[in-house]
């Protein structure tokens, strides 16, 4: 039961990663489409979690974890990306991200992958 | 096909824990030679010079490369033939997996066999590629312009276009002969810039109607018109295309990265080196993938 923050430009993947979250007891408490929007949410709103896609315009995923965690150091964010890369997962691993999950979405692997980072210390 | 993407196979399925994924990204990313020593051997940095610039990564959180061209050690061209240099070494997954102790070479066999079996083409991809004559198709382009690597990543993207086209789109695909030329003008297209140590200007084009089939079909949702939703939904669709084959590249030791998707409303994309068009037949029309490198 966690309130998490939903920042990717593509609204088909935020919509799409509501419903699996709204299908379980999460509750989606913003959604943005930007690195600088999603932070301006973040500290607004203060969620439990938030999912970071890699790829965005003006600020991307990289550059939007590292401003949250310097806002919030144990701030768990759940990086979302198309990109397999090794290096950028190793990048927002070392930054501080919790996990990550790669597009396209199975339900089950994101639900497992929020719950794993959410019992993070 | 065979391991060509094992390494992105191994990074979305979570076979491993997050913990031990992160040890064997780790190392093999400290399998390849530091720059600063790669920078020593030649000739273009003193060991002094090297040090400082790690003393000033530890206070700006900045990558080694930058900091060498702020501080006018390196230029442009002398970092990048460095990163070159640290790219060919390469040690294998594989091989750290069972370093790592996380497999057996036992395990190591099994988990290929499965890989094989999840992410290899299936009987109705081959179909298609015959079908398609996809190598014939490469191969003209050989006899055109003799430029083999680029031809052969064409390939792949196609290859891994038409499988993602099975996936989430229609089983139904004919791919047309595939041709070059200087100027492609379209209607709309959704496009995304692949850049690193290939540029490349990828594309999904079509007439309206079909491109809101099918972005309908790849967001779930049904759509009557070509409008936001629906170019996010194709932009997306390449997102995911690209982000792939970006990552198989990575595995191979080629770095790319990719701007953000957009979608663009009658435009004319002029070829860069190649500019290679492939119509492709789906069950609701035709649709066409762009390739400018
Ligand atoms: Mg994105």
């Amino acid at each position: 039961m966690a309130n998490i923050l939903i920042i990717d430009d593509s609204v088909m993947s935020r919509n799409k990663l509501k419903k699996i979250l709204d299908s379980s007891d999460h509750t989606v408490v913003g959604e943005a489409q930007d690195g600088v929007e999603g932070l301006a949410k973040f500290k607004k709103l203060s969620p439990d979690l938030v999912t970071l896609d890699v790829t965005m315009p003006n600020m991307d995923g990289l550059q939007c974890l590292r401003e949250i965690l310097a806002e919030k150091s144990d701030a768990k964010v759940v990086m979302i990306t198309a990109l397999g890369k090794g290096d950028t997962m190793l990048e927002a691993l070392d930054a501080g991200a919790a996990d990550y999950i790669t597009k396209p979405f199975e339900d089950a692997n994101v639900l497992g992958v929020i719950a794993g980072a959410l019992e993070q210390g | 096909m065979f391991n060509k993407y094992f390494g992105n196979y191994i990074l979305s399925r979570k076979i491993f824990n997050i913990e031990q994924i992160k040890s064997v990204l780790a190392k093999q990313q400290a399998a390849r030679p530091k720059l600063g020593v790669l920078a020593i051997e030649s000739g273009y940095l003193t060991a002094f010079q090297v040090d400082r610039v790690h003393r000033l990564q530890v206070l700006h959180d900045k990558r080694f490369g930058e900091l060498a061209i702020a501080e006018g050690y390196l230029d442009e061209r002398q970092l990048e033939e460095l990163l070159n240099k640290q790219k060919t070494s390469q040690v294998l997954l594989g091989q750290i997996l069972v370093d790592e102790g996380l497999l057996t070479y036992d395990g190591y066999e099994s988990l290929l066999k499965d890989y094989k079996k999840d992410s290899g083409f299936s009987d109705l991809e081959i179909d298609i590629l015959k079908r398609s004559h996809a190598d014939e198709v490469v191969n003209l382009f050989v006899k055109e312009d003799g430029t083999g690597p680029v031809v052969e990543l064409f390939k792949e993207y196609v290859e891994l276009f038409i499988r993602n086209l099975v996936r989430f789109i229609d089983s139904d695909v004919i791919l047309d002969w595939a041709y070059s030329v200087a100027n492609y003008e379209s209607e709309g297209m959704a496009v995304q810039e692949i850049v690193g140590d290939h540029r490349i200007e990828t594309g999904l084009a079509g007439q309206d109607e079909v491109l809101v089939r099918f972005a309908s079909i790849y967001a779930g949702e049904t759509l009557s018109s070509l409008d936001d939703l629906a170019k996010d939904a194709l932009g997306e669709f390449m997102n995911s295309q690209n982000g792939l084959f970006v990552s198989n590249l990575y595995h191979k030791n080629i770095n790319c990265n990719l701007n953000p998707q957009h979608f663009m409303n009658r435009t004319n994309i002029r070829q860069r080196g190649r500019l290679y068009v492939l119509p492709c037949q789906l069950s609701f029309g035709k649709i066409t993938i762009i390739f400018n490198r």
